[in-house]
């Protein structure tokens, strides 16, 4: 068992040794090799076949303006399903199973975000619907943030305890052998933490807990754990199971520019249309999850970055295959990525996406545990890399094909084709399929709306037509936010450079839980 | 409310994918110039795209008008054109008319770029003297007018030679035939064979030949500029251009454009006997008579 446990959580190619870390080396440079030998066919096309080039420039535009349908349909059914939720009243919904002996887990992993931060995510936590005596609440701090955080941390453990049915503080150790520092170590070691001191202690049984790992500025609505813990006891097999709620990015989205919106809403987007697509969702950032299967997968990966994703890989693979995420289709509400400098705010978008697409290192990993999981159908396994390959490949050719590549063939093209009727259709063509594939940025910004928090007084009415406007930047974000993030993400793997963990900077206008969630339109719409 | 169910997700994708099958290729077929003809068969098509340089002109295809630029669009661009001859008129109001006969290939463009003169250049007359004031400013004096100084030097042929001309072995072959002067441009070479004609040469890459060049058959290095109209005094390229020539004739300055294609529109510029020109730091200076004029397109 520890020996296949330190197999399932690799973190590198450097984990492995000989033909094993060939292979995985490989296996490491296989997406950036893809992504840049499109792009760079693309140019080799453009310059000695740019009619070649012009072919599929046209009907790669075609095809992204019947992904967009596509990805539509799939939104505003999510977008359905999400206010249907949130008008649910989950708790009578239930009283109707037995759902007492249920205990919630839930670690506040933070490294030296501000306390309002914190704070506003411990209220929101009190503020939920049902008994608080079932929440058990890990904050998880850092003890290289130094002295004054870790007291911070004892300070709100002192003020809240008594509001739930445990509160305790875990200060993960800087330094370990093995691990790397992030969220990965830090609430692997706090759940390891909260096993021994609370639930063992207890005697409470590991199959009756729901760990759900909050980033620090993750501001659950009132009846998530209702809502998650029904799904927990009437899903089928939910040890297998983990749980994704729709990271909505509303805490401070007024305030934010619109960039920085459009990036984050882009984000809630889609992970709203891949709830419409359970067998291609990964868990992301705040999820929930059974603590038995945590327990029995050894928690979440220690030595790498994106351990919200490989949580289920680990848990896939461990379990043969037999494990799947349950979209929720309920949300929870985090901070959209800003700071009060605006090229600051650029800086800081593109790190928290470029950490974001690090998720790329899920591809070796998922392929080289494919070749020795051989108990799952070959269809699941390909399945999966297929998935997972195409979609970082996507990501990080897409818009550029789209957006830049797609005038190659006119300007490196060679005389002969420029009199071609190809050449002057080419842009013409290939921007009218574009503009209606833009119409799918209506949907986006009529869903956009209906998920805002009501506007705070200090912002003025005519704020909400830049909500609408800024759909105008997709263009742009996709391709500085996307695309070259997440070529950047993939070259690093390629090249062995790999990426640590980046905390993203916290800068939240002090909303009150009122503010914020208690009071958003979505709950005064639907409550 | 469940999810999207997997069958529904799948006839969506069943639908937009045939959808793809279908719809792709027929983009691409549309995009290189085909199209259904009324009997239903599939023919192919060309167009023609004609480069203008002032806005508010218009354009006729076979004596029929298809359109006049705008300000924010000043070209023409017209497809969908069964292969065949078409007479193209672009005029415009106190500016002299540009014709052009196209050949239209299936799924190729026909390209050109209007010349069109004004009917009467802008002339500004620049004096060998000036009036100026001393410092104080209480008595005038003739001063020499540095303009037209450096101007007139120019006019003298020392000033003209074959040391600008790229050397290579294409240039050497029409070093040895250019009987007076050569000039270049990007990439193209103006000179007179020893019967006085005047030649445009392509200096660039064979697969680089700027449409002009071509007809539609093949490209060919050398055309034919001018072979009448009197002795040559003078050539240059119109200013930031290498597409359209000025010529001093007996008869006075005319500009005509390089293209091997059809007869080449000549327009005048300054038709006054014995008038010569020189293009100087890109403007182009008249000397008529004593006089020197500057002249503004």
């Amino acid at each position: 068992m520890a020996e296949k446990r330190i197999t399932l959580h690799i973190g590198r190619a450097r984990d492995l040794s000989g033909r094993h870390w060939v292979f995985y080396r490989l296996l490491e440079i296989l997406p950036a090799f893809l992504s840049w030998t499109t792009l760079l066919l693309i140019v080799w096309l453009s310059i000695y076949i740019p009619s070649w080039a012009a072919y599929l420039i046209i009907a790669f535009s075609f095809f992204w303006l019947l992904k967009t349908v596509y990805l539509s349909i799939h939104l505003r059914h999510n977008w359905k399903r999400l206010l249907r939720n949130m008008a649910i009243d989950w708790r009578e919904r239930l009283s109707h199973v037995k759902h007492e002996h249920l205990r919630h887990l839930v670690i506040l992993p933070f490294y030296n975000e501000p306390q309002e931060t914190i704070e506003r995510s411990i209220e929101a936590l009190i503020h939920t619907k049902g008994n608080k005596k079932c929440l058990l609440i890990v904050l998880a701090a850092e003890e290289r943030a130094g002295e004054a955080v870790i007291k911070t941390a004892y300070n709100f453990r002192d003020k809240y305890k008594e509001q739930f049915g445990d509160f305790i503080v875990t200060v993960h150790p800087k330094d370990v052998p093995g691990e790397m520092a992030g969220k990965g170590s830090n609430i692997s070691f706090a759940a390891e933490k909260a096993r021994v001191d609370l639930l063992d202690k207890n005697q409470i049984a590991y199959t009756n807990v729901i760990v759900s790992a909050f980033d620090i500025d993750t501001v659950v609505y009132p009846d998530y754990f209702n809502c998650l813990s029904w799904h927990f006891l009437t899903t089928e097999d939910p040890l297998h199971t983990s749980f994704q709620p729709v990271p909505l990015y509303n805490n401070n989205i007024w305030d934010a520019p619109a960039l920085a919106r459009v990036v984050a809403v882009s984000s809630t987007f889609w992970q709203m249309i891949q709830q419409e697509r359970p067998e291609k969702l990964a868990t992301f950032s705040s999820h929930s999850i059974s603590f038995e299967a945590l327990y029995r997968a050894n928690y979440w990966q220690r030595n790498m970055v994106s351990e919200d994703s490989r949580i289920y890989w680990n848990l896939f693979f461990s379990n043969e295959g037999n494990y799947r995420v349950l979209p929720l289709a309920y949300p929870v509400s985090m901070d959209t990525n800003f700071t009060i400098r605006f090229f600051k705010t650029l800086r800081n978008i593109y790190r928290q996406h470029r950490r974001w697409t690090w998720g790329v290192e899920n591809v070796p990993y998922i392929i080289y545990q494919s070749m020795y999981h051989k108990s799952i159908p070959l269809t699941k396994r390909l399945r999966a890399i297929f998935v997972q390959v195409d979609g970082f490949w996507s990501l990080a050719t897409h818009p550029l094909i789209l957006f830049l590549l797609g005038w190659l063939p006119i300007v490196l093209g060679s005389p002969a084709f420029h009199v071609t009727v190809l050449s002057y259709n080419l842009s013409s063509v290939a921007r009218t399929v574009l503009t209606l594939a833009m119409f799918g940025l209506v949907v986006s910004a009529v869903i956009s709306l209906s998920l805002l928090p009501p506007r705070p007084r200090y912002h003025r009415r005519e704020r909400f037509v830049f909500m609408v406007l800024q759909w105008i930047l997709v263009p742009f974000t996709m391709i500085i936010f996307s695309a070259i993030p997440g070529l950047e993400s993939q070259t690093r793997l390629a090249l062995g450079r790999y990426l640590g963990f980046w905390v993203t900077p916290k800068h939240a206008r002090v909303f009150s839980i009122s503010e914020s969630v208690s009071t958003s339109g979505l709950l005064k719409r639907n409550v | 409310m469940e999810g999207l169910p997997f069958k529904t997700r799948q006839r969506y994708f069943l639908l937009l994918t045939i959808a793809f099958v279908i719809i792709a290729p027929l983009l691409v077929l549309y995009a290189s110039g085909y199209r259904l003809s009324r009997n239903f068969e599939l023919i192919k098509t060309g167009g023609i795209y004609v480069e203008v340089p002032i806005s508010g002109a218009s354009f006729y295809l076979n004596d029929e008008l298809k359109g006049s630029g705008s300000l924010f669009q000043r070209n023409f661009f017209i497809q969908n054109l069964i292969p065949g001859t078409y007479t193209v008129r672009i005029d415009r109001e106190g500016f002299q008319d540009w014709r052009k006969t196209f050949t239209i290939l299936p799924t190729f463009i026909a390209n050109g770029r209007a010349l069109l003169l004004p009917l009467n250049s802008e002339r500004v007359a620049v004096p060998r003297f000036i009036v100026g004031a001393t410092a104080t400013g209480t008595t005038q004096h003739l001063l020499i007018n540095s303009e037209y100084q450096n101007a007139i030097p120019y006019f003298s042929n020392s000033k003209l030679n074959v040391s600008t001309f790229p050397l290579g072995a294409t240039t050497t072959i029409l070093y040895n035939n250019a009987s007076t002067t050569v000039r270049d441009q990007g990439d193209i070479g103006l000179w007179q064979d020893k019967k006085g004609f005047l030649h445009a040469w392509w200096l660039g890459d064979e697969d680089r030949y700027p449409y002009f060049f071509c007809d539609i058959n093949k490209c060919t290095r050398d055309i034919l500029v001018v072979s009448g109209g009197g002795t040559i005094g003078h050539f240059d390229f119109l200013p930031d251009n290498n597409q359209f020539v000025i010529i001093e004739w007996p008869d006075g300055v005319f500009v005509t454009e390089l293209d091997t294609r059809s007869p080449q529109n000549i327009q005048s510029l300054y038709p006054v006997p014995g008038a010569t020109f020189r293009v100087i730091n890109q403007d182009i200076f008249i000397l008529d008579g004593g006089q020197l004029f500057r002249i503004s397109l």
